[in-house]
């Protein structure tokens, strides 16, 4: 029998390590200075409205501890609202807030908080906290997205999440990243939310995992999650395409949610997307990447380098 | 482009490195292993005193110049008194004064000491040309005449003049040599009397103090001895025999027959010596090696460096090699830790505390720390006045386990002065939030994550032999340096990504 490394075996399914990963694409493609854009929330905010991408609507900034008096009045017209740091990172430190009931205020796992419990929050926030470098920081209140009825069968509570990753404006691979009872409502692979496959030329699921355990269902739920046509696709690509336009960064993963009254929204950016999306799709990332460097040339317009994925990834 | 460039700076660095290494080995003559073991004494003494209203002054004799040893450190715990040191030339002496109300002090002094049978400096200091004969009294003088005229007879110089004196009054049977050492009570006294017979012949005599070196001694005491002047030089004369020199064991503590310890305002209720041998690996380069060869490469080396810093450089010399592991087992294994370079620090604080002793603390300390740092999250403190406060706990924790380890008599927990608490206080805080946000399990994951990599890096950085070969040849550094280059530019998988990948593997 002829013995098979396993490095020569993913190597050769074109899959990318973390090392690679920095220093191929992350280190060489990815200008530094580009990265505060990114980085800080507040910043991606305006920049996408700016090229007209939706995002979730901003309530008010807390920038320092004294602002903390207008508070009450920036969240007085909303009943559930999602508080999170500017310049928090994985997603460290964001508080969801669903309802009110009397002086309280609920969250998603129906536990009260009351309006000092969320202020020790905000001022947690400002002391850098989950910021990256625990420097310090600014906390935002932002509209709660309602994730689009599509999901209803295929979520534990929270928000779904899709993760596109877009290398120099091509849309090359995509993951839904739906939550579970073990993740608490959270839409993060560690904590055990599922990661689904998506066919990034057409929306369509192809596989999912959680953790690394290949499944056909979701865990709460029961329901299957292979085969389900995502609703708005289209509007995905381009809008996740859209992104390198004003971030000019060669590599990057976009956040989109799906709003059910405001259709795709961008969460947030990431200069240094994780690798599970390789595993959610069981397929490597890296031979996508390497036939995009190979292209001689790339199109300006983003339906141009979408029908690109479209022809490349089919 | 950049992988060229990358792989010439490594060769670069690999080529100079290894060349100066081999160079320096080869044409010079360094050892590749710690060849050479050292004797070091470590002396302490331990001076009580009762002091009594008003000025008080103590003043002792510590050593200078001792003959086959060097000082490589000495300290003093004086508490409140005000200290100073006086050297005229033959003895040193610390001066401690106080003004304060009657009570009783413990004074020590210690000093280490490096056995170096190489260095014997002339004793010169002071010198004499011609003392007067002492004013004898009539039955002594006659005595001493008639010994002395019978001495002069059998020898030929002062060493052999000193010696016939020495056999002659070990004589009890001799009428004269009976008036002489009617009243000697002790060898103090003797030698003294030595001094007083030898002035008779213009022999320059003086006492010496000496220490006897044994291993483990707790109460030493002093050895009178005696010390004649050729005109030359002080030569030492054992009083008993007469025999020249003295033993390698004996050091020279004080010159001259006043008291060791001198006190007014006061009394010196006792003083004690006590005394450790340990060994110490120093490379084996005499001064005269180094003469002749007169190598840059040797004159501008750490070798020529104080002892003290030496030492300090011996630790971080090492830390370079810390990293590689951190580096290796970060990018290359994939393993996690909480800090980048925070398992070093632990790492360092291994060489006190001993590997076992240093994880169990390391790890009871943290699980503490945690603990109340889940407890003060309940008073929804600010983040800065929150590390403080963490941070105080660490140190409360540590005085705790010193004293109670200390009452079970495990040494080693008293040896956490670098126990790095402010580094600690940092993983508490950090993975207090990595608990909360991703569980239990990422925390954990995450601390023996850092304590696989520090235990890697204590082995490492203890070994005896890597540190003498970078010690003696820092040059080594370049080639750890271009060792982490090349891992900057490896973009292979690391080790536990084959694991994580696993189903990539057997998937289509």
């Amino acid at each position: 029998m002829k013995l098979i490394l396993p490095w020569k075996i993913l190597k050769k399914k074109g899959v990318l390590g973390i090392n690679q990963r920095n220093a191929s694409y992350i280190l060489p493609l990815n200008k530094r200075k580009y990265y505060p854009l990114v980085d800080d929330k507040l910043a991606t905010k305006n920049l996408a409205i700016k090229y007209g991408i939706a995002v979730p609507k901003l309530y008010g900034v807390i920038e320092i501890y004294k602002q903390l008096e207008n508070f009450d009045k920036i969240i007085s017209k909303h009943d559930d609202f999602v508080i999170k740091p500017r310049r928090g990172s994985q997603g460290h430190g964001i508080l969801v807030i669903a309802g009110r009931r009397k002086e309280k205020f609920i969250k998603p796992d129906d536990t009260l908080w009351s309006i000092d419990d969320i202020k020790y929050h905000v001022i947690n926030i400002l002391s850098g906290v989950y910021s990256l470098g625990g420097v310090p920081d600014s906390a935002m209140m932002e509209y709660r997205v309602k994730p689009s009825k599509f999901f209803n069968n295929i979520t534990f509570k929270g928000v779904p999440d899709i993760r596109i990753i877009v290398f120099k404006g091509i849309p090359v691979m995509a993951m839904l990243r739906l939550p579970t009872s073990k993740s608490d409502g959270k839409a993060n692979l560690h904590q055990g939310a599922v990661g689904v496959g998506v066919n990034i030329t057409n929306g369509v699921t192809t596989s999912a995992v959680i953790g690394n355990e290949v499944v056909d269902e979701h865990p709460d739920t029961g329901n299957k999650l292979i085969n389900l046509e995502l609703p708005m696709w289209d509007e995905c690509l381009k809008i996740s395409s859209k992104c390198f336009d004003f971030t000019n960064l060669q590599y990057v993963g976009v956040d989109i949610v799906i709003d059910e009254d405001l259709g795709p929204l961008v969460l947030e950016l990431n200069a240094r997307p994780g690798l599970n999306i390789q595993l959610a799709n069981l397929r490597g990332l890296n031979s996508r990447l390497k036939t995009i460097n190979n292209l001689l040339k790339i199109p300006m317009e983003v339906a141009e380098r979408i029908k690109l994925t479209r022809e490349l990834f089919c | 482009m950049k992988e060229i460039q990358t792989k010439i700076l490594i060769l670069i660095l690999v080529v100079i490195g290894l060349t100066i290494f081999l160079y320096k080995h080869f044409n010079l003559g360094l050892p590749l292993t710690p060849d050479k073991k050292f004797e070091i004494w470590n002396v302490e003494a331990k001076i009580s005193v009762k002091v009594e209203p008003g000025p008080t002054k103590i003043r002792f004799s510590i050593p200078k110049d001792p003959y086959g040893y060097a000082i490589i450190d000495e300290n003093f715990v004086s508490g409140g008194y005000g200290q100073s040191i006086e050297d005229d030339g033959v003895n040193r002496n610390v001066i401690w004064a106080i003004r304060k109300n009657e009570g009783s002090d413990v004074l020590y002094y210690r000093v280490q000491l490096l056995k170096d049978p190489d260095l014997h400096l002339k004793r010169i200091e002071p010198k004499v040309d011609y003392i007067d004969t002492p004013e004898y009294s009539e039955i002594e003088k006659t005595a001493i005449e008639s010994i002395l005229t019978e001495v002069r007879q059998s020898s030929a110089d002062v060493i052999t003049f000193t010696r016939e004196l020495i056999k002659r009054l070990s004589n009890t049977n001799n009428e004269n040599v009976n008036i002489l050492m009617k009243d000697i009570q002790n060898d103090k006294e003797y030698v003294l009397k030595l001094k007083y017979i030898l002035a008779g012949a213009h022999i320059p005599a003086r006492l010496i103090y000496l220490l006897e070196l044994k291993d483990g001694a707790r109460n030493a005491d002093f050895v009178p001895y005696l010390e004649i002047n050729d005109g030359n030089e002080w030569i030492p004369i054992n009083p008993k025999t007469g025999s020249r020199g003295i033993k390698d064991n004996m050091l020279i503590w004080k010159v001259g027959d006043d008291p060791i310890v001198k006190m007014t305002g006061g009394e010196v209720s006792e003083i004690s010596f006590s005394i450790i041998k340990s060994f110490k690996e120093i490379i084996a380069l005499t001064q005269e090696k180094t003469e002749m060869t007169k190598s840059p490469f040797i004159e501008y080396s750490l070798l020529s460096l104080p002892i003290n810093t030496q030492n300090i450089y011996r630790i971080l010399i090492m830390l370079p090699l810390g990293a590689l592991i951190v580096v290796f087992m970060r990018n290359l294994i994939g393993i996690q830790t909480s800090g980048t370079f925070m398992p070093i620090l632990i790492a360092l604080s291994f060489r006190e505390t001993h590997l076992f002793m240093g994880i169990v603390l390391f790890v009871l300390i943290v699980a503490l720390g945690l603990f109340f740092r889940f407890s003060l999250e309940k008073l929804k403190l600010l983040l800065i006045p929150r590390l403080g406060a963490v941070l105080t706990i660490v140190v409360m924790l540590m005085l705790f386990v010193s004293v109670i380890s200390h009452k079970l008599n495990i040494v080693s927990g008293l040896s956490i002065a670098l126990f790095p608490m402010v580094i600690i206080t940092m993983t508490i805080e950090r993975s207090s939030i990595v608990w909360e946000e991703r569980g239990a399990g990422e925390a954990i994951k995450q601390v023996v994550g850092s304590l696989i990599v520090a235990t890697l890096g204590y082995l490492l950085m203890q070994n005896k032999i890597l540190e003498h070969l970078i010690f003696v040849f820092p040059e080594l550094l370049l080639v750890i340096l271009a060792i982490m280059i090349w891992m900057g530019r490896y973009t292979g998988y690391r080790l536990l990504e084959l694991w994580r990948f696993r189903y990539l593997l057997i998937n289509r």
